[in-house]
């Protein structure tokens, strides 16, 4: 990864208000929005499009859910960095994502900082 | 730097040293001990030089007592041997000398590279040898003599022989080359030695130089050794003094600190504390499943155990996760001794450790939080406890100010009654029971306002009330003392209520209501002081928005949807007004749980959604005032009257079936009685309707009820005309 090269970010998240926050209140220069889905089966095909780098990814989705969502993505790109955001009520869901190759968790609801703060710790190397 | 040297110090220190000593030892000691050797070599030459030096004198002399011996005939053989010893000894100097000499070895010093080095010991040597080879050939002929040189005859006497006669000869020739070869051979054996002393001289110095370095070198070893070993041992030291500080820690922190390996199994060092939070010794070695398994539920583990696999892996980011840490605060259950459960709160914090970038392991803080979980729960009881509170108070300021007046002040005077009954001695049975009935009733009245004002906290109070009051009346017998636990809770709600009237007195606008003269002397009921005669119109607003209220709230309860239509309640006369809201109440209770029907059914049935209640207030003249109440609801279920007064052993099966309308009606106004199988706050206990028989009986009055089955249920109350009673009040208060 090219230092300050612009990362393309992808928004996954069943909520249109979820989606636009996150959207509106990301503020890391690198990150380009590029798209967001609805549920994981858009999410699958907007990343066949956009090729993001970075995806903010929803848990519970109808259609297709994040867990499994996270699975194929991390398949197809193995050096993506997902950030799941979601609420809190399922730890072992939460850790199952993880264990999937999602890379950190943030939990909703979130404030503006938690979130940057949450972004910013994600694209640190190593 | 110092970290360098501290690694040199620890880990390369022995070996450097070592290696440095070898190649020490071999650039000094190789070359002293050649030099040694050549200095060795050089001392033996010169020896031997110096031994031989007079060699050349002593075949002269030889030479000379030879032809001495043979003038006088004497006995040659000693001069003779003399010569050939010298001879041997020149021949072995001149070996050793010869660098192509095959030969003694040791002694080849021409061979040696100093000597090579100097030309002028080359020469000399050179000098003497050809000297040696010249002079030899003039004495290998005498040498070579054999046998006696002289004859002795008769004729001749003793004379020299033939041989001796060529032994002089050559003996007189030897002498000749002797006298000329043996000074220059003497000269060269001179130079040869001077030479050899000089070399000789030139690898002492050498020599001395070399020990020299071996002195510095060695003083330079052992300094660094020295030094080594002290930092060393100081390094120990501190090794050691680290080693005691971690214990200690380890010994004191009440954290369970433990580490977890790449295999997931707990590390020798660990804190002490483990064996006090896990019940468990030891712990080391043991993998997190086995410490884990008996203390919490599989779930639970087998979600901590992936949590710890996802925490191994450098794909996730350690401080994203750990809002999902399972075991974050985690409930864990211990046996006791005694076969019994004991419960903790545990809380785990994972951080991984890196060695040389790589992670090597999990460090696992363990505490114990009990304490803090169970303060938390504390804190948020306290915390709904003290937002009911709030309530509370929203509550009162929503009241109509002149509305809870009014309640506080019925309210109180109703508690002073019970108060007053339950003071008054009563010793049978059945005055008990009627005692019971009475208090009952007025505590209901207080539960039906107070549910209408939504003043929920003493709603709330005076249903647990009325529980004690129904458990007393269950009871086979009673006696004076079991009503001893109603006065404690006729206390709480006393001081409940005057803690209400404090607020009113503090928020609520009117400063006249903060007087406290009243005649009772309970200055907190401010509402109870002698009332100013109330206009006709404010009062009939606020028993009309005391029973809008309670529609609007008992409907919401129960999921229907309902509004009140009111006439007339303008011209309720001031003595029946309290009467006319306890009826009303009571009836709008009935209606809305027992009449209205849910907005779905209503629909279904073909009515508005939305049931209407009608109170229509009369005054008839000398014929007294009519009171009706009507719902446009379900109407009252025959069957299920008849149901219920069979269930409740009123009625035979048989006198139910057999029984109208008109004469299972009135039922209804039983005390005790109701259709409804459990009691809550608004309905069920089948107090509601005797209430308002009690009120009708006690002001004279007459009581009717009709229902058209799925149409309406009318309350009908005919109250006597005001001129016909003598004293109202009385029954009021």
């Amino acid at each position: 990864m090219k230092l300050f090269a612009p990362l393309k970010l992808m928004i996954v998240d069943d909520s249109n208000i979820i989606r636009r926050r996150i959207e509106r209140s990301q503020q890391i220069d690198r990150l380009q929005f590029v798209g967001s889905a609805a549920n994981g089966v858009e999410a699958l095909a907007l990343f066949e499009r956009t090729d993001p780098d970075v995806v903010t990814m929803d848990l519970t989705m109808p259609e297709m859910d994040g867990v499994e969502c996270v699975e194929r993505i991390v398949a197809r790109k193995p050096a993506i960095r997902i950030l799941v955001v979601s609420a809190l009520a399922d730890k072992a869901t939460a850790v199952e994502a993880i264990a999937r190759g999602a890379n950190g968790f943030l939990c909703k609801p979130f404030t503006d900082r938690q979130l940057n703060d949450a972004l910013a710790e994600l694209l640190q190397d190593g | 730097m110092k970290k360098l040297l501290g690694r040199l110090v620890a880990f390369r220190g022995p070996v450097l040293i070592g290696f440095a000593l070898i190649v020490f030892a071999l650039a000094v000691l190789l070359p002293g001990f050649q030099l040694a050797g050549r200095l060795d070599d050089t001392t033996a030459a010169l020896r031997l030089v110096s031994e031989q030096r007079r060699q050349a004198d002593v075949v002269a002399a030889a030479l000379g007592a030879l032809r001495d011996r043979l003038d006088s005939f004497g006995y040659v053989d000693e001069p003779l041997n003399e010569v050939r010893n010298s001879m041997a000894e020149l021949d072995a100097l001149e070996r050793t000398l010869d660098s192509d000499a095959e030969g003694t070895g040791r002694f080849a010093v021409s061979a040696s590279r100093p000597i090579r080095s100097s030309p002028q010991l080359t020469e000399d040597v050179v000098a003497f040898r050809t000297t040696w080879q010249h002079l030899r050939l003039g004495l290998v002929p005498v040498a070579a003599f054999q046998g006696v040189p002289y004859s002795d005859s008769e004729t001749a006497g003793v004379h020299l022989n033939e041989g001796g006669r060529l032994l002089v000869q050559e003996s007189r020739k030897a002498i000749v080359v002797a006298r000329t070869d043996g000074t220059r051979l003497n000269a060269a054996l001179g130079q040869i030695a001077a030479a050899l002393e000089a070399q000789s001289t030139r690898l002492s110095s050498y020599l001395r130089l070399l020990m020299l370095v071996a002195l510095a070198g060695t003083l330079a070893f052992g300094t660094s050794l020295t030094y080594y070993a002290i930092a060393r041992r100081r390094h120990a030291a501190q090794l050691a003094d680290a080693r005691r500080q971690t214990e200690g820690i380890l010994q004191t922190v009440k954290e369970g600190l433990f580490l977890l390996d790449t295999k997931g199994k707990i590390g020798a060092a660990h804190s002490a504390s483990m064996k006090r939070l896990f019940k468990r010794d030891p712990v080391a070695g043991l993998s997190l499943e086995e410490l884990l398994a008996p203390l919490v539920p599989t779930r639970t583990l087998n979600t901590a155990l992936r949590f710890v696999e996802v925490l191994w892996s450098e794909r996730t980011k350690e401080n994203l996760v750990r809002s999902i840490n399972p075991l974050q605060e985690v409930e864990v259950s211990f046996e006791t001794g005694s076969g019994g459960q004991e419960s903790r709160w545990l809380e785990f914090d994972f951080h991984r450790v890196r060695s040389d970038g790589k992670l090597a392991n999990l460090l696992v803080a363990v505490n114990d939080v009990t304490h803090r979980v169970r303060l938390g729960r504390e804190l948020a009881e306290l915390r709904e406890k003290a937002q009911s509170q709030v309530d509370t108070l929203l509550g009162v300021l929503q009241v109509n100010p002149d509305q809870l007046r009014s309640f506080l002040a019925d309210s109180d005077t109703a508690m002073r009654m019970i108060n007053a009954m339950l003071r008054e001695p009563a010793k049978e049975e059945a005055a008990l029971r009627r005692k019971i009935e009475t208090i009952f009733r007025q505590m209901h009245g207080i539960k039906g306002e107070a549910s209408a004002l939504g003043l929920t906290t003493v709603q709330g109070r005076a249903h647990e009330f009325e529980e004690a009051l129904k458990g007393l009346r269950e009871q086979a017998s009673v006696s004076g003392g079991d009503f001893l636990t109603l006065a404690v809770r006729l206390d709480d709600l006393f001081s409940h209520l005057e803690s209400l009237g404090d607020l009113v007195a503090r928020f609520a606008p009117g400063g006249h209501t903060a007087t406290a003269t009243d005649e009772s002397g309970r200055g907190a009921f401010s509402a109870a002081a002698p009332r100013p005669i109330v206009d006709q119109a404010r009062a009939a607003n606020s028993m009309i928005d005391t029973l809008d209220q309670l529609v609007e709230r008992i409907a919401e309860d129960r999921g229907k949807s309902a509004r009140l239509v009111t006439h007339g309640l303008d011209v309720v006369p001031e003595p029946y007004r309290r009467a006319v809201k306890d009826i009303a109440v009571q009836a709008i209770r009935n209606c809305v749980v027992h009449g209205i029907e849910t907005p779905e059914l209503r629909q279904l049935g073909g009515k508005a959604a939305t049931g209407t209640l009608t109170i229509h207030f009369k005054d008839e003249g000398a014929a007294g005032y009519r009171l009706v109440i009507e719902d446009d609801g379900a109407g009252l279920s025959l069957r299920r009257i008849r149901e219920a007064a069979v269930e409740r052993g009123i009625l035979s099966a048989d006198d139910a079936a057999r029984l109208d309308s008109k004469q299972l009606l009135p039922l209804l106004f039983r005390a005790g009685f109701s259709t409804q199988a459990v009691a809550d706050a608004d309905a069920g206990r089948g107090v509601g309707m005797s209430l308002v028989a009690e009120i009708v009986k006690e002001l004279n009055g007459r009581l009717g009820i009709s229902s058209g089955e799925g149409r309406y249920t009318r309350l009908s109350v005919v109250l006597p005309s005001l001129h016909s009673v003598q004293s109202v009040q009385s029954a009021v208060a």
